[in-house]
């Protein structure tokens, strides 16, 4: 089963979204912070991350430069979710290879988005 | 009588008659009774020796030159005492007395007869009514002859000689009579008769002079005044007066030189400058002549000149009139008086300029005092030294002018920045390229503090000077304060909105994304999941009402702020009952109330309400189980606190504690607007109170506001 894992301090949110992904058929993780995420990459594998960037302590942005430097997941199947929503935060997120999904979004741009992640493992694969 | 004796006798009477006939012509071109009477009064005379003659000749056979002889002699002198009466007035009544006088002794004269024969025997009555005759005539001539002398003193030279010339030639006729009566009335000797004949046309040139004086003896008369009117002219230069003091100096001298009876002085725009005397009365000129009528030098008159006055503004005229004691103007007095013109034209000029330099002066002196009025800055700086500085400048320098004067460059009171810039701008200019007249730059004042300033400078290359640079110099302090003020506001409400935005699309992307899910996945979801998202929806559509009214409430407060809030004695107790009411705590909270019952602070009820609720449930939402409401007395003022032992508040965010959308770090879980303690802090503003943040000992966080207290 595909793994997807949220990281986002939104508990609505994260429920959410993981109604959203579950219902898909995917296997829902969640953190509610970069320190938590990291562990859970480290613990487990992982097909895609949904990726808040509002995180108390390192925000999503450092989340990133983090796995990117530890080299401990790729962040093109990273997908942010973010309400932070500014005219660079689509290119910063292209920076890294993620795909970027602004708050309030729709379901089927959630699952289309995770879906081209899934889809980047697959053919690295 | 000798031969000589005779043709002098004819020679006396020819001469008296032809200066007759000259003061005749005159009263014909002049139409002045004066020279009418004068005219008169030398023709009686001369034909006096005229009838004598014609007597002699008819060897005394006819009476009627005796009666003629006598008419004509009293008439001469009753003429001339009518000259007196037109130059110096006498009243009527002298006038009358005179004239019954002369017509009684007159008819003595007739009626006696007195023998005109030099052989004939006098007896008692003819020597009774010559000396009757003798007696009115020399009356009649002796009153003008002591008249004319007194009035001569004090006169302008030529007045004053003409009056003595005229008194000396009337008195030397006296004389003549008298020297002819104390030779008795007998025949006089050949010799007696021709001295008398000799002084009789002696006479003849005095009167003359003294009526008509000729060129050379109008300069003769005028040399004493010649003196005077050189140290006048030099004097001229140097005075400084008005223009119409000027003029009227220049005109008393004018009249004075050529002995006139008035005159005036006309400005370029025919303005009267000056005017001595009744000009218009004395000869009925016209005191405004056009420039083109007095563009030349010319008499306007037989007695008035008008001399131009060549001003640098256009020409003026100076009028001169003559009155009854001035000899006819001629060639020398125009001269005279336009060589004068010359001077006071350019007296007048001169006054004129300093004027308009003082004119200038205080106009520029008024620019600078109204610049310095608006608050504005004013220097003058040569060589970078400070040549001049308003008052402004000083008040905005700190610096007195003696100050400023004394540095060694006006850049010492620039802040390196400006230094940099006046550096710049002089190798511009040296290199001629260009640059802004207006320019900001910062200066420091003598208590050292530093001022933004706005600069208007020019470059002036004037003369000796050198360059100098003048300057106009504005504090924008307060501006450039405003302004940044306006950006940190207009940056505030942009990240305001940012923020606001931001929190509206969380709960949105949870309604957004549910409902989704429940429209096309609802026969697929578990009861748990169909009961967690409408959970959801229900708690994010609560997140966004509670940031609505956040929102609004912000709003009027905003609108509010201005406006002076009604304050009132509110029980401190009670409003915390009332918001714990309206705020109570959750399970596993509890709230203590520690206030004594009758404080009471200065505040407005409904806002105190709010103020309570938001610390309440700020308290609840990120404090520990324990929330303690207490009051302590400041001076004056009550500082109410609530406290909790909760984890407190992370150093990190304590600055941003009041600002908008700063929240805890575990706030997303506590489904807080963000705006609670932005609520509090305008809120308790409005009060006149404050609010601030301190940690708990030995954990936790204390809010507390200051309120006045009721005494």
């Amino acid at each position: 089963m595909t793994r997807v894992l949220i990281v986002d301090d939104e508990p609505d949110i994260v429920l959410t979204l993981k109604m959203i992904l579950e219902l898909e058929g995917y296997e829902v993780l969640d953190a509610e912070s970069a320190e938590r995420a990291h562990q859970v990459v480290a613990a487990e594998a992982l097909d895609a991350i949904l990726l808040d960037i509002g995180l108390p302590g390192a925000d999503g942005w450092e989340f990133l430069e983090q796995i990117r430097a530890r080299r401990s997941f790729d962040t093109g199947r990273v997908v942010v979710v973010t309400a932070h929503v500014s005219a660079s935060s689509p290119a910063r997120a292209r920076e890294f290879g993620a795909s970027y999904v602004a708050k309030p979004f729709r379901s089927e741009d959630v699952l289309a988005a995770v879906g081209r992640a899934v889809a980047k493992r697959e053919s690295v694969g | 009588m000798t031969i000589a004796t005779v043709s002098l006798q004819y020679a006396v009477a020819g001469l008296f008659l032809l200066l007759s006939a000259i003061t005749y012509r005159k009263w014909r071109t002049l139409r002045e009774r004066t020279w009418l009477l004068f005219s008169f009064s030398v023709a009686m005379l001369g034909s006096i020796a005229g009838l004598a003659r014609l007597a002699e000749l008819t060897e005394f056979r006819y009476s009627i030159f005796n009666d003629l002889s006598v008419l004509a002699f009293l008439a001469s002198g009753f003429g001339l005492l009518l000259v007196r009466h037109e130059l110096l007035p006498l009243s009527r009544r002298v006038v009358r007395a005179a004239f019954v006088a002369v017509c009684a002794a007159a008819v003595t004269g007739i009626i006696v007869r007195i023998p005109m024969s030099p052989s004939a025997h006098f007896n008692t009555p003819d020597i009774v009514a010559l000396w009757v005759l003798v007696v009115t005539w020399t009356a009649c001539c002796c009153e003008p002859i002591v008249r004319f002398w007194i009035a001569a003193r004090g006169r302008p030279a030529v007045q004053r000689s003409r009056l003595r010339a005229l008194s000396v030639a009337y008195g030397s006729v006296v004389a003549l009579l008298a020297l002819v009566l104390s030779a008795g009335t007998h025949d006089p000797s050949p010799g007696k008769a021709l001295v008398y004949q000799i002084f009789s046309i002696a006479l003849i040139p005095l009167l003359f002079a003294a009526f008509t004086p000729p060129a050379w003896l109008r300069r003769f008369w005028r040399q004493h005044e010649e003196e005077a009117l050189r140290r006048s002219m030099q004097d001229l230069l140097p005075f400084t007066e008005t223009p119409s003091v000027i003029a009227e100096r220049g005109l008393e001298w004018a009249t004075r030189l050529l002995g006139a009876d008035a005159g005036t002085v006309i400005d370029s725009d025919g303005r009267v400058l000056a005017m001595r005397g009744d000009v218009a009365a004395a000869h009925r000129v016209s005191p405004s002549p056009s420039p083109s009528e007095s563009a030349a030098a010319r008499p306007l008159q037989h007695n008035t000149i008008i001399v131009p006055l060549p001003m640098e503004r256009g020409p003026g005229s100076i009028i001169v009139v003559s009155g009854p004691y001035t000899p006819l103007f001629g060639m020398d007095e125009i001269a005279r008086l336009r060589e004068y013109a010359s001077s006071l034209a350019i007296a007048l000029d001169r006054v004129r300029l300093v004027e308009a330099l003082a004119a200038e002066r205080s106009s520029y002196e008024n620019l600078l005092q109204t610049v310095s009025d608006l608050g504005e800055g004013f220097l003058v700086v040569e060589k970078l030294k400070v040549v001049y500085a308003n008052d402004a400048y000083s008040r905005l320098s700190g610096y007195s002018l003696e100050e400023l004067k004394a540095l060694p460059s006006i850049v010492d009171l620039g802040t390196p920045a400006a230094k940099e810039m006046v550096a710049d701008r002089i190798r511009r200019r040296a290199l001629g390229e260009t640059f802004p007249d207006h320019y900001e730059s910062e200066m420091i004042r003598k208590d050292g503090r530093r001022i933004d300033v706005e600069v208007a400078q020019k470059f002036i290359t004037s003369g000796n000077a050198g360059v100098r640079t003048i300057s106009i110099i504005r504090d924008i302090t307060e501006r450039k304060r405003s302004e940044q003020e306006l950006r940190r506001l207009d940056l505030g409400r942009r990240t305001f909105i940012v923020n606001a935005a931001h929190e509206l699309r969380t709960p949105l992307a949870v309604v957004n994304g549910i409902a989704s899910m429940l429209a096309t996945h609802r026969d697929a979801m578990t009861q748990h999941q169909l009961e967690e998202g409408f959970n959801a929806l229900s708690r994010q559509v609560e997140r966004v009402r509670i940031l609505i009214d956040n929102l609004l409430d912000l709003t009027v407060l905003e609108q509010e702020a201005a406006e002076a809030v009604e304050l009132q004695a509110v029980p401190l107790a009670l409003a915390a009952m009332r918001a714990l009411e309206a705020a109570p705590p959750p399970d596993g909270k509890v709230v203590e109330i520690a206030l004594p019952d009758a404080v009471e602070v200065m505040a407005d009820p409904m806002r105190l309400d709010q103020v309570l609720v938001n610390m309440y449930t700020n308290a609840y939402r990120y404090g520990g189980e324990h929330v303690r409401l207490e009051a302590r007395d400041a001076g004056g003022s009550l500082v109410l606190t609530i406290a909790d032992d909760g984890p407190g508040v992370p150093p990190d965010l304590v600055p941003h504690l009041f600002d908008p959308f700063t929240r805890g770090p575990d706030s997303r879980r506590m489904h807080g607007s963000g705006l609670g303690l932005v609520i509090v802090r305008r809120l308790v503003e409005t009060f006149g109170g404050e609010v601030w943040y301190e940690p708990n000992q030995p954990h936790g966080a204390r809010f507390s506001l200051r309120l006045r207290e009721v005494a």
